[in-house]
């Protein structure tokens, strides 16, 4: 039995479909991820999940127990909003303690046990001294935390945290990121975790659901998803700068295969231990090659591309450069090493053909997934 | 004020002397009335207007005194009026309050068709406020006047809906609007009711606006004076037509009118006093997001 457990749920607005026919299950102290652009229909599924959306088809499970129909007061499920949703009017402490205060709630809970859960939370997050503070004289780290302890301190079955640290400095997230993946791991909670960043995503879910237009792309490990991708859609939703894409046609050529590339007139080759056409002679697709799988030469070598060095971005420590193609087309490569000294000369991005992706132009779906198959 | 203290002295002296205006401009009708509530009949009268008099106050002592003087003061009873003004005002505001904000409450949270029908129904309740009194009195007083409710407090209590039912909802709305429903959603996640909700977050949040809504209310029916004097009637004659008694072919009793109209500002002063701060902020409309 599952912690929680979304069976081929559907919602529409209207004749607006948000979510179509999504499954998925949550263990009990597992986190998993909804990633999805913005408009997939990541939140409203979290609000389905938390009642405060009734579901148009479809049911959802919290141990067994089927909780479609349940008003979310009656949900044992905490959520996390966006906007964090603090009550203005309320202290920190008293935010906290709102919860455990619900008049319904099964378990009953005394002023002391109140008292000593939300000091708990608060040194857990360390925000004891704002306890006395009202929310609306917070900063935007102070409410984050504020409202992360609102849902920590009632213990229920599932978290269900949306965008917990979209709207924080990119210091303060990426501290973030690690402390609340930590917690989750300490309290093993049981968390549904939606985010429009692949990184937070990779980082904290234990499995991560992509759906795009309310409907499932593909369930996998951060490890699947980052390199078994099922479609160019995931593939371009993680990575950063975005994976390149070059038009291509496979051939077989002996044992092994060759992808042409008519625009820039090369010919690349690559093992497969798959069948990849079927029958026949030859396939159009579209080649993937991540930034950071490659490498820049100043002489031509097997499987490597011509083209002209353009620009230099220097990132933090890495390089971001890019190629220009005879065709006009774009090349991104992410490096170590700085190619200043080679600015407007002719280069060769040696490609390796283990970490390639081969994806159909009509549907883009993957075929090919470099040595990982 | 804090915009002021910035300015230089020469501004600030400009600036002090032009509130003085506006103040004198306003304020001299009240402080007339006040003086003439304290005069002597023949100081009233007399010509020229005189600043410095002999105050009195048997103005306001004849007001309450059992039997009156004069001819037009025997049918005059200011208490029940005062008392008529207090009942119909006082329950006309508790129930535009609970009616108006009532709805108020419904057009910021139901689901509509699309946001311009919201705005459509919320300006169509709003409209009843903008049409002339009079275009709707006499159908009025037809239709009481058949239904036998003619000079019933009730029937004044509900035709001063039409005042304050338009304005609560579009009061109360702005206040509702910037409660987010997301803190309402927040507390039903948990663990709360609807109606609990309600209780704990959005009623102490909207709490201060609802109470300058109530004073302005309040002021509004206590202040209309057409439709008590045509659908009011002897019992339920509130203080602004009672107010006109003092008026006859006999004699004016300009004083004990003057008495009479400082009296009946007394709650409405009170009142805008205590919320004074709300009620700046709720006459903007909720245009201002706090």
């Amino acid at each position: 039995m599952y912690r929680l457990e979304v069976k081929n749920i559907t919602k529409k607005y209207g004749k607006l479909t948000a979510i179509k026919d999504l499954s998925f299950y949550c263990k009990e102290g597992e986190t998993v991820v909804l990633l999805g652009p913005t408009g997939a229909g990541k939140t409203t599924t979290l609000r389905c999940l938390s009642g405060l959306e009734d579901l148009t088809q479809g049911e959802i499970f919290l141990d067994g127990d089927n909780i479609s129909l349940l008003p979310p007061n009656k949900r044992e499920v905490a959520m996390f909003f966006e906007n964090y949703a603090l009550y203005p009017h309320l202290t920190v402490g008293e935010n906290m303690a709102y919860p455990l205060h619900a008049p319904d709630r099964k378990e009953k809970f005394s002023n002391d046990e109140i008292n000593k859960r939300v000091k708990e939370v608060a040194d857990l997050l360390q925000i004891p001294e704002l306890l006395d503070r009202k929310a609306d004289q917070l900063s935007g780290g102070q409410k984050q935390r504020t409202a992360l302890g609102r849902t920590l301190v009632r213990k229920p079955k599932v978290f269900l945290l949306d965008e917990p640290i979209a709207h924080l400095d990119a210091v303060l997230r990426h501290r973030m990121r690690g402390e609340m993946k930590k917690i989750f791991q300490e309290l093993k909670c049981t968390v549904v975790y939606v985010t429009h960043d692949y990184k937070e995503a990779l980082s904290i879910g234990d499995r991560i659901l992509v759906i795009r237009k309310g409907e499932l792309v593909q369930l996998g490990t951060p490890s699947d998803i980052w390199s078994k991708m099922s479609e160019i859609f995931v593939a371009k939703m993680v990575g950063d700068p975005p994976m390149n894409f070059l038009e291509g046609i496979v051939k077989k050529k002996g044992d092994h295969y060759l992808v042409e590339l008519p625009k820039l007139k090369t010919d690349l080759n690559f093992d497969s231990k798959k069948e990849l056409l079927n029958g026949k002679s030859e396939m159009e697709v579209l080649l993937g090659v991540r930034p950071t799988d490659v490498s820049i030469l100043n002489k031509e070598t097997t499987n490597s591309l011509k083209g002209k060095l353009a620009v230099v971005e220097p990132i933090s420590s890495n390089y971001e450069v890019t190629i220009a193609f005879p065709d006009k087309s774009t090349f991104k490569i992410k490096t170590k090493k700085n190619y200043e000294d080679f600015l407007d000369k002719e280069v060769w991005i040696a490609i390796n053909s283990e970490k390639m992706y081969l994806f159909l132009p009509q549907d883009g779906k993957a075929i090919y997934h470099g040595g990982n198959f | 004020m804090d915009a002021i203290n910035k300015l230089s002295i020469g501004r600030k002296t400009i600036y002090y002397i032009l509130l003085i205006l506006v103040a004198v401009y306003v304020l001299f009708p009240f402080i007339w009335i006040f003086l003439t509530s304290i005069k002597s009949s023949a100081d009233i009268t007399g010509y020229p207007p005189k600043f410095i008099f002999d105050a009195t106050i048997d103005n306001y002592k004849n007001l309450f005194a059992t039997s009156q003087t004069g001819a037009a003061a025997s049918t005059l009873n200011f208490p029940r009026y005062y008392l008529n003004s207090l009942i119909i005002a006082g329950f006309g505001t508790i129930l535009s309050l609970i009616i108006g904000c009532g709805a108020g409450y419904a057009l910021t949270r139901a689901e509509f068709k699309s946001e311009a029908s919201r705005e459509n129904v919320a300006f169509t309740l709003l409209s009843f406020w903008f049409g002339p009194e009079l275009a709707i009195i006499l159908p009025l007083y037809v239709i009481f006047n058949k239904i036998g409710l003619i000079d019933q407090h009730i029937t004044l209590i509900l035709v001063y809906q039409l005042i304050g039912i338009p304005f609560t909802v579009w009061m109360s709305r702005s206040f509702f609007r910037d409660v987010p429903v997301s803190i309402e959603e927040a507390s039903r996640i948990d663990g709360y009711t609807a109606v609990q909700t309600f209780k704990k977050i959005t009623f102490p949040l909207v709490k201060s606006g609802l109470a300058a809504t109530a004073v302005l209310t309040f002021i509004f029916q206590w202040n209309n004076f057409l439709f008590a004097l045509v659908i009011g009637g002897r019992n339920t004659m509130p203080i602004t037509t009672g107010a006109l008694g003092f008026i006859s072919y006999e004699a004016a009793l300009w004083g004990q009118m003057a008495a009479a109209i400082i009296l009946s500002s007394i709650p409405q002063l009170v009142l805008a006093m205590f919320v004074q701060k709300h009620m700046v902020r709720g006459l903007t409309f909720g245009a201002v997001k706090g």
